[in-house]
């Protein structure tokens, strides 16, 4: 997927301007900012909900997005199931007046199995705690048979623990079903470690792309115009 | 009761208070999953206007509903993406439109006059075997079309964001539901009143909600308290000789609270 100087509007605000930018095969891109930064209209681009202002994004034939939005604007009002909920994701592969059959109920328990909730098929998702209902979002993402996985702020509102088994499972999803991912988060900490790419959106319709490797305390700092410290313990990646 | 039921006008209140309500029940569900319920009323008042306009140029009262209420369909559906002003505001400016406009031009029309207070309030007695013949070839049309949809229709209503991305045509499934419910709310409002229909949407999706563990049952349960409450509803208007319509709607909401109190019982 290539952005060739893309602008990307939200209502009548540019939110991220002229964007110049690649997301290649089995990439795992976090892309980064703070509240308001267009993070989701960048998602909608992705997915092609909106066109650009001006310039061009050029999808790739075949790309088959499995999108997880943020589970906070799922309604919980009505008793659907998790069975009921990852089973949504087959109506778009089947035809209308063709019932489901049993293939699409084994792709379903395929799906939970991965995500790790198969026992919580018949249970009501607005029952679940946060990180079991992202995981739902993961599966029925995974029902619509992607080779390109967005998530759009999975691990809000979670606890330390359900927060890594999240990142863990997106991580084993990307290195084993060799799935392309587009991770957004308002939390650096939260996706330094798991992805090979940055897309930093600023505000202001400003954005920077920085590969893992050239991840430095400096440029973070430049980025987001606060000195930042940049420290690798036990391996892993901490801003401060 | 077979007396009751003996008298012709009752039969055809039945049958058309049967279909109307149970088809506004079925389509209360998606009204609530989608959170447009003060749409259906706005709606409601619009098929109100259309009679009030066909009786005051001469036309089709049935033909007027229906055009009228299908073009705010399109409008509402059309006003989805406006930001300038909120969509609640937006369809209440359009409640309070037509409500004004239809109480004009009833005034101003002997005839419509006469009729007027039927808008409101409904009036099933008067039902003929055409206009029952209109509402069920109608329903037979718009539960096909939901029957083959169904997957996509609930896809869409509950998370239509992400149908999106699955290259579903969620905006065509959502006018397709739009244009449903606006069809039936301008034929059973014709029949049955604004009150009678904004009822029969609203209050048997509640019980169903309340009642059902499944989303699946929650339709079946919604159609059926509808057609337990329009039969009650019926009976006990003619038994106490009161108001056919307002009676059913009481009975919704009778048996709405009951539903209420026996689940909070339940669940101490």
């Amino acid at each position: 997927m290539e952005f060739k100087g893309a602008s990307l509007c939200y209502g009548r605000r540019t939110v991220v301007g002229n964007l110049n930018f690649d997301i290649h095969d089995n990439d795992f891109l976090g892309v980064v900012g703070p509240n308001g930064s267009g993070k989701t209209t960048f998602l909608r681009a992705v997915m092609g909900l909106i066109k650009p202002k001006s310039g061009k994004v050029i999808t790739a034939p075949g790309l088959r997005f499995g999108y997880c939005m943020q589970r906070q604007f799922i309604d919980t009002l009505f008793p659907f199931t998790v069975f009921d909920i990852v089973m949504m994701a087959r109506a778009s592969v089947k035809g209308s007046f063709r019932p489901t059959d049993e293939s699409d109920r084994r792709k379903v328990f395929e799906s939970l199995e991965i995500a790790g909730i198969p026992e919580l098929a018949s249970s009501a998702f607005r029952d679940l705690s946060g990180g079991q209902k992202q995981r739902v979002l993961i599966a029925r993402a995974l029902s619509f048979e992607p080779n390109f996985l967005i998530l759009d702020e999975p691990t809000t509102d979670l606890d330390v623990k359900g927060e890594r088994e999240i990142l863990k499972l997106i991580s084993s999803l990307h290195s084993e079903k060799a799935l392309t991912v587009v991770l957004v988060s308002h939390e650096l900490n939260e996706v330094i470690n798991f992805s090979d790419k940055f897309l930093f959106l600023t505000g202001q319709g400003r954005w920077w792309t920085i590969s893992k490797e050239d991840l430095s305390a400096s440029i973070l700092s430049d980025i987001f115009g606060v000195k930042m410290d940049l420290k690798k313990i036990d391996g892993k990646y901490v801003t401060a | 009761m077979i007396d009751i039921f003996g008298e012709q006008f009752m039969v055809t209140a039945l049958v058309a208070g049967l279909i109307a309500g149970a088809v506004c029940a079925y389509l209360g569900v998606f009204v609530i999953l989608k959170r447009i319920v003060f749409m259906g009323i706005a709606l409601a008042e619009v098929a109100a206007l259309g009679v009030a306009l066909g009786l005051f140029a001469g036309l089709d009262p049935f033909s007027c509903a229906f055009v009228s209420t299908l073009t705010a369909v399109a409008i509402f559906w059309l006003a989805q993406t406006e930001r300038s002003v909120s969509r609640e505001s937006f369809i209440g400016f359009v409640y309070v439109f037509c409500a004004a406009l239809a109480v004009i031009l009833i005034a101003k029309n002997p005839m419509a006059e006469a009729m007027g207070v039927n808008l409101t309030s409904g009036s099933l007695l008067y039902t003929t075997w055409h206009d029952i013949e209109v509402l069920g070839a109608s329903v037979i049309i718009i539960i096909s079309v939901h029957l083959a949809l169904f997957r996509k229709l609930i896809f869409v209503s509950f998370d239509k964001e992400t149908a999106f991305t699955a290259r579903i045509r969620a905006d065509a499934i959502d006018l397709i539901l739009y244009i449903t419910i606006g069809v039936t709310i301008s034929l059973a409002t014709k029949i049955c009143g604004v009150l009678f229909v904004f009822a029969s949407l609203l209050i048997p999706a509640m019980v169903g909600l309340v009642v059902a563990r499944r989303v699946r049952t929650i339709f079946i349960i919604a159609c059926s308290a509808s057609c337990l409450c329009v039969t009650a509803g019926l009976i006990f208007s003619y038994l106490w000789d009161l108001p056919t319509n307002p009676m059913i709607v009481v009975i919704y909401g009778v048996f709405f609270a009951i539903v209420l109190a026996v689940n909070y019982l339940r669940k101490r």
